[in-house]
């Protein structure tokens, strides 16, 4: 069986971290993944010097992209904009752990490209 | 092969007198070599099929025997190139009831809705209105949509009925003299069904607009007639029909040609270019601009005798079976929601489903994991799932080559799946 779905990526889509509109956000964006439906919101609280200070997202979804939301979204929490934005799918990779393999890799960045496109 | 043996008509009735069903279509199995793994059980055939050997070695023996380019040389190559097309064209044309004269080669379902479309719409504006169907793949609604931008007509669709299909008492309303185009598909993609074209046909000739259809999904599991249908112009690819990649064909009806306009320009679609005049060809050549997919339409044309030979009446009924079995097999489950519409006989064997608690993609790559190949999503059909207020679904479809036992197997893989994701 898959060795996708392992237990920290359920427990993240069961107990998804940052859910939720972020409501004092100064930054948001949409996106979606025309293939599977994939949507995800993000908002960002960012600093005068583009530092993240909140972030939170809502959206539905397969595992990947639910369980890569909140992880990303964990991640990135006080990072720099040039620092998220240096980010990329070798990161994601690392951060969920398994390999999604390249029909399932739009999944797994969705949430990052939404984080990047909405500091841009 | 056994089933080799049975290409002549005597021999197929013989040997479907001797042959349970049963070994009937695991013989026609046998036929297709991306299939003889026992571990892989391919229930994606909507989305594409495999192809026979008969159709491999069509196009296989038109390019050992050298490629030509027709109409474009007077050597043997370019002579049997020639032949090949021509002899490809009618085989298709024939297997859809049409004239020769009435198909063109295209890329795809994709190209020949664009064309048809590109055509009919360009001449459409303010205060014209197409209708599409709620069911509708976005080959066709995309088209209409971006044209309806560009030139200012409106696009009205004919809803889905409470029984899952589109409701004619309603399109008696909605299509009217303000009427230019109805464009249908056939049958739908994500739910299997068979959409009632013939009383589309009667209501939109009623008023003098034009009908096309999208046969994509139809024109393989169901006997088609194009007479019978009506319609005025018809579009499907090769390979959703057992044959290769990279050609369709577009049936238009001679009514129709003059209005039609080329999508491409190019070599092979005139008569004669001189300096201050060009004489297009007046047949279809005149939408065929570049060097054919010879070896395309040879597969085309093997896979349309291919089916043939079958018999769309046994193919449909097959598939009846199959449904059937399906159904049958999905009610056992919990959590298992069917979205395909009752009764079975309304519908080709594409069959959309939902299990709670799991996203359509992570169902499917479970099945995946077990060497079942289903699809999941939206099946480039936005506005019908976002009628039915599905977050995707999965979808099964069968293929001339799906077993009873590829059934079975199936459920028991749904079986996993709901294992691996309890509620």
């Amino acid at each position: 069986m898959s060795d996708m779905y392992r237990d920290h990526l359920l427990d993240h889509v069961r107990r998804p971290r940052n859910h939720g509109v972020l409501e004092d956000a100064n930054l948001n964006r949409h996106e979606a993944n025309p293939s599977c439906g994939d949507v995800i919101d993000v908002y960002l609280r960012t600093s005068t010097d583009g530092v993240v200070e909140h972030a939170s997202f809502t959206g539905r979804g397969c595992v990947i992209s639910q369980a890569a939301a909140s992880i990303v979204i964990e991640a990135i929490l006080g990072k720099s904009k040039s620092e998220i934005l240096a980010m990329g799918p070798k990161d994601v990779v690392g951060l969920l752990g398994v390999e999604p393999g390249p029909m399932r890799m739009n999944c797994a960045l969705l949430p990052l490209s939404a984080l990047q496109k909405a500091l841009c | 092969m056994l089933y080799m043996a049975c290409q002549n008509d005597q021999f197929r009735t013989h040997w479907r007198r001797c042959l349970t069903d049963m070994d009937l279509w695991e013989d026609v199995k046998l036929q297709f070599p991306a299939l003889h793994d026992d571990r892989v059980v391919y229930l994606d055939s909507a989305a594409t099929t495999q192809m026979p050997e008969v159709v491999l070695k069509a196009v296989s023996d038109y390019e050992r025997a050298g490629r030509g380019n027709p109409h474009r040389g007077l050597h043997d190559f370019a002579a049997r190139a020639t032949e090949l097309l021509q002899a490809s064209r009618a085989a298709v044309a024939q297997f859809i009831g049409a004239q020769p004269a009435e198909l063109l080669f295209t890329k795809g379902t994709t190209e020949g809705l664009n064309l048809v479309t590109q055509a009919l719409g360009s001449q459409l504006g303010p205060g014209d209105e197409v209708v599409l169907t709620i069911f509708e793949h976005h080959a066709m609604l995309l088209p209409w949509r971006q044209l309806a931008l560009e030139r200012g007509f409106t696009i009205k669709y004919l809803p889905m009925s409470e029984v899952g299909t589109v409701d004619l008492e309603l399109a008696k309303r909605i299509i009217t003299s303000k009427t230019r185009v109805v464009a249908v598909i056939h049958a739908s993609n994500v739910l299997g069904t068979i959409l009632p074209v013939a009383e589309i046909v009667e209501l939109a000739h009623s008023v003098g607009a034009w009908v096309i259809l999208d046969a994509a999904q139809s024109v393989a599991r169901l006997p088609i007639d194009v007479r019978t249908l009506g319609c005025d112009a018809m579009a499907f690819g090769a390979h959703k029909m057992y044959g290769p990649e990279g050609i369709g064909a577009l049936y238009i009806a001679d009514r129709l040609r003059p209005h039609l306009k080329p999508l491409l320009f190019g070599g092979g679609m005139v008569d004669e270019v001189l300096d201050d005049t060009i004489r297009y060809a007046e047949d279809v050549r005149l939408f065929e601009a570049g060097s054919p997919n010879v070896g395309g339409a040879a597969g085309f044309a093997a896979a349309c005798t291919f089916l043939k030979s079958l018999g769309l009446e046994r193919v449909r009924e097959r598939e009846l079976a199959l449904i059937s079995r399906l159904v049958s097999g999905l009610d056992q489950l919990p959590r298992v929601k069917l979205h395909s519409a009752e009764p079975a006989l309304g519908r080709v064997g594409v069959v959309s489903f939902s299990i709670e608690g799991v996203h359509s993609h992570d169902a499917a790559q479970i099945l995946a994991d077990q060497g079942i190949a289903v699809r999941a999503g939206y099946h480039c059909a936005a506005p019908l799932t976002r009628c039915l207020d599905l977050s995707g679904t999965v979808r099964v479809s069968f293929g001339v080559y799906s077993l009873a036992t590829d059934v079975d197997r199936l459920v028991t893989g749904i079986r996993n799946v709901l294992d691996r994701f309890p509620l």
